[in-house]
């Protein structure tokens, strides 16, 4: 073989050499990249764990930036959370990695911008996640601690035209710092009998007794079932059946329009016009509004519930119950926040968020949330009746106790019973009714009247949000 | 290098002037290159880039490794480089004229199955292989390294004499004309000692060497694919039958095919090496930042230096060592096919294939594309015999370079080893 036959296989050999060393990255790529998160998720994976003591976690913030979960270096070198007033936060931030917002936000918080941002990645001396930025309101949330401190219930806030999440509390509250601490303490903390782990605000499910009429009222007037001036008679008492409904007020409220029965809280009204739809299409019309379903927040799904608005039984008392927001009926706090939300807001609900913005250490805005429509949950024309009933009910009906000196209220209590004990007290309203810029729902549970127990909080709620 | 020390002393808070210990290994490589130059400026001038970049690239790691308390590779492997360089240059400056070595192939063929022969007998075992000579714990020794110059060197030389007898038509074998059984016999007694390496040491490593070597030469030397093609047959049907006949070989490809079976045994090497591959990314994780302890990552200075690299430097830094790895085999090929000398051509092909596989067996078997074999990553994995062998590899690459390369055009300063002859008054070409 001649020289210049060799130098040709040579070449040829050099060519091979150099298609197995293209080729090579793309097969370490495959595991670098596809096949990431599967690996780093194996439970005998330790680096994961390592990573995660080292990275300085990012924080998360109020939306006037002061900080909910902080954090502090350790000796060994590893970062330790630090959970700022640990009561009035602890079902946002959750206990571990394993909850709350820890878990849901645990990519922007812990992942260093390694994946996300080579300049900030190359430039930082060390591991650092990013600060999420809430829009939970301080000082309202904070209120909202102190007013159910003692109390077993929830307060909801939202921005009714933002759809941004502004109070979220459940009551009662737990330490996360002091109940992972010992054994012990994580022991009497699982097994309380009042669930302080449970998330009343988006978890709890609770009969919505009298703030559900709004809702009914909706329905019954988007059907044609009724008008604004189709009256009836309350006597006090309606023969559903076999069994007798009574109305709140014994004496009964005499001749009412439609207004009248959402200001007076009416029962009778009510169970008649339950009555004239029927369960199926009251429970249609409410899962079509999507108010009650589970809504998008940023909290981990099994930590958020929908309402359940199915009922198996579909008689003339069954009609009427659910028309009073009784019998199978079950909602979240949250739920009913939207609906007074979509009420304030002319009928469209906002896609709810609990996350303002993504902020690098540095503080540099990585991203916003920008406001976006969910759906149109109800029709204007509805809307507009439902917020002037509202707007009369504190004025002058059973939510009285919710009047802000100087600003207009709209509000509907309710007293849901409960074969437990006492009623549960609730209220849902917003303010200033020209120009909605909140909408509360509030629940104490076993509180009696809603008017009594649940107005004054929702009042207080409204004004702190309000005038600040 | 010197700032990847500083970052590695930083990530671990380790004092920054630990990262000073690396630099007399680049001040021995850069004097060497000094020198070679010096005494014969005409050579190849690819090959010492891309070995000073491989270096570039695993010292530190091997440095970062030692803070993270695994040895200390890093202060060993600088040792080892000086001693490199020293070899590098002894070896350019003591070989005269490459081509003679073709005399000495057959003592150099006996010399590697010798070598291997003892380490055989009297080798002590790690991790299962037995790959080792001497004084264990003070100085130790791995033949095999060595074997395998001595080995291309046979193969070099012996393909070069007697390669036209393996065209010649013989036999027909499968419907292959198969060369005479007397020309190919030295080549299969090679190929069979490659496997017994593999079945008595457990070096899967060297025996996938020696083999792709061979591949390689007769491809050459006979430039028939079909030789190739059966080549390759005939080592997976050894390795099927070594699956079947010996059970340490069996659990090996069964840890290869299936590491999730058992991950904390079996598979846990090649499972460790996937996890840091996963944590490293595109990006890495940093220098210093990852998990390299031995007990998440057994041979992290030696074998699997590579997914180190993965975890801290990333797939970016995998694929900038694999890209210095190919500058090398590039550069000893290009000479190769430059040589006018046929002994020269082969040798040239033959140490660079070696370098080749070397890292595209090690990263392989890190990513679990083929079985993992103990095997260096030339130049960046920890190991005195095969950073010594390596620089011999360089040093005889660049003798080649010297004596076998096509004069270049009129006018430049011909190199010193030929200035007598251009001296002489008939101004002959030397070839």
């Amino acid at each position: 073989m001649k020289q210049s036959e060799l130098a040709h296989k040579v070449k040829e050999l050099a060519f091979i050499a150099l298609i197995a060393f293209c080729a090579m990255p793309f097969y370490v790529g495959y595991w670098a990249i596809f096949r990431e998160h599967d690996l780093k998720a194996h439970s005998l994976n330790k680096r994961t764990e390592a990573r995660l003591a080292r990275t300085k976690p990012g924080r998360l913030l109020a939306a006037d930036g002061e900080a909910i979960l902080d954090r502090r270096p350790t000796e060994r070198g590893t970062w330790e959370r630090v959970y700022v007033s640990p009561r009035t936060y602890c079902h946002l931030t959750g206990y571990n990695l394993q909850t709350g917002l820890q878990l849901s936000l645990r990519s922007q918080l812990l992942e260093p911008a390694s994946r996300r941002d080579l300049v900030a990645f190359l430039a930082s001396p060390e591991p650092v996640g990013d600060d999420v930025q809430l829009t939970i309101v301080e000082r309202a949330q904070a209120l909202a601690r102190e007013r159910l401190e003692g109390l077993s219930g929830a307060v909801v806030a939202l921005d009714p035209k933002t759809g941004a999440v502004l109070v979220l509390a459940s009551s009662p509250a737990y330490d996360p710092a002091a109940i992972t601490k010992t054994h012990e303490s994580w022991e009497l903390f699982s097994t309380d009998p009042q669930s302080p782990g449970l998330d009343r605000a988006v978890q709890g499910l609770y009969p919505p007794g009298s703030v559900f009429k709004p809702l009914t009222a909706a329905a019954a007037l988007e059907s044609g079932a009724v008008s604004v001036d189709t009256e009836y008679t309350c006597g006090g008492v309606l023969k559903v059946g076999d069994r007798d409904l009574r109305c709140w007020k014994a004496e009964g409220h005499g001749t009412l329009n439609l207004a009248g029965a959402v200001a007076q809280s009416c029962n009778v009204y009510f169970a008649q016009l339950g009555e004239a739809l029927g369960t199926e299409a009251l429970s249609n019309y409410a899962a079509e509004t999507g108010l009650f379903a589970r809504p998008p927040l940023e909290l981990p799904a099994n930590a958020v519930a929908a309402a359940r608005l199915r009922t198996q039984a579909t008689d003339d008392l069954a009609a009427a119950s659910y028309a009073l927001g009784q019998g199978d009926l079950l909602v979240t706090p949250f739920a009913v926040a939207q609906l007074a939300a979509a009420i304030a807001n002319g009928g469209e609900l906002m896609r709810p968020h609990l996350v303002k913005a993504v902020l690098a250490p540095d503080g540099r805005v990585r991203y916003a949330i920008q406001p976006a429509v969910e759906r149109r949950a109800l029709r204007e024309t509805t809307v507009r009746l439902l917020a002037g009933m509202m707007q009369s009910a504190v004025e002058s009906g059973t939510g009285q106790a919710a009047q802000i000196e100087g600003l207009q209220v709209a509000g509907k209590t309710g007293s849901a019973q409960t074969p437990l004990g006492d009623a549960h007290a609730w209220f849902i309203g917003f303010a200033p009714v020209q120009d909605p810029r909140v909408a509360v729902a509030v629940i104490v549970e076993h509180g009696g009247s809603g008017g009594a127990a649940a107005a004054p909080i929702a009042r207080d709620i409204m004004e702190a949000l309000l005038r600040s | 290098m010197g700032a990847a020390a500083v970052q590695a002393c930083h990530a671990l808070g380790k004092p920054l002037h630990l990262a000073t210990r690396l630099f007399p290994a680049p001040c021995a490589l850069i004097l060497a290159t000094f020198l070679i130059d010096r005494v014969s400026p005409r050579r190849d001038h690819a090959l010492l880039p891309a070995v000073a970049g491989l270096v570039a690239c695993g010292l530190p790691i091997l440095f970062r490794l030692e803070l993270a308390d695994v040895g200390s590779p890093g202060t060993r492997q600088m040792w080892w480089l000086i001693v490199g360089a020293v070899a590098l240059v002894a070896t350019y400056v003591l070989v005269r004229d490459v081509r003679r070595l073709a005399r000495y192939k057959y003592v150099c063929g006996l010399g590697a199955a010798l070598l291997i022969v003892v380490t055989m007998l009297w080798g002590h075992e790690v991790n299962g292989a037995r790959l080792w000579l001497g004084l264990p714990g003070i100085l130790t020794f791995q033949p095999t390294e060595l074997a395998k110059i001595l080995v291309c060197l046979f193969l070099a030389g012996y393909v070069a004499a007697k390669g036209d007898m393996l065209v010649a038509r013989g036999p027909r074998f499968l419907g292959v004309s198969v060369p005479e059984m007397r020309y190919m016999a030295p080549l299969l007694a090679v190929v069979a000692f490659s496997l017994a390496m593999f079945v008595v040491q457990r070096d899967l490593g060297a025996a996938v060497l020696v083999f792709g070597v061979v591949i390689a030469m007769v491809y050459l030397a006979t430039g028939r694919k079909t030789y190739a093609l059966l080549g390759v047959i005939l080592f997976i049907g050894g390795g099927l039958a070594a699956d079947h006949l010996f059970p340490h070989v069996h659990r090996r490809i069964g840890a290869w095919l299936d590491p999730w079976a058992d991950p904390s045994a079996g598979g846990w090497q090649i499972v460790q090496s996937l996890f840091c591959f996963a944590e490293g990314g595109v990006t890495g994780t940093g220098l210093g930042r990852g998990l390299p302890d031995p007990s998440q990552l057994p041979a992290a200075h030696t074998d699997l230096v590579v997914s180190v690299v993965g975890e801290e430097l990333g797939l970016a830094g995998l694929v900038a060592l694999l890209l210095l790895a190919a500058m090398l085999v590039y550069a000893g090929l290009s000479i190769a096919w430059r040589s006018r000398d046929r002994f020269g051509a082969l040798l040239a092909a033959a140490l660079s294939t070696t370098f080749a596989l070397q890292a595209l067996v090690i990263v392989g078997g890190a990513t679990k594309l083929i079985p993992l074999t103990g095997i260096t990553f030339p130049f960046v994995s920890y190991g005195g015999t095969s950073v010594l062998a390596n620089c011999v590899s360089i040093g005889l690459l660049l003798c080649i370079s010297r004596d076998c390369n096509q004069p270049e055009a009129p006018g430049r300063r011909a190199p010193a080893g030929e200035r007598r002859t251009v001296l002489e008054p008939t101004g002959a070409e030397p070839t």
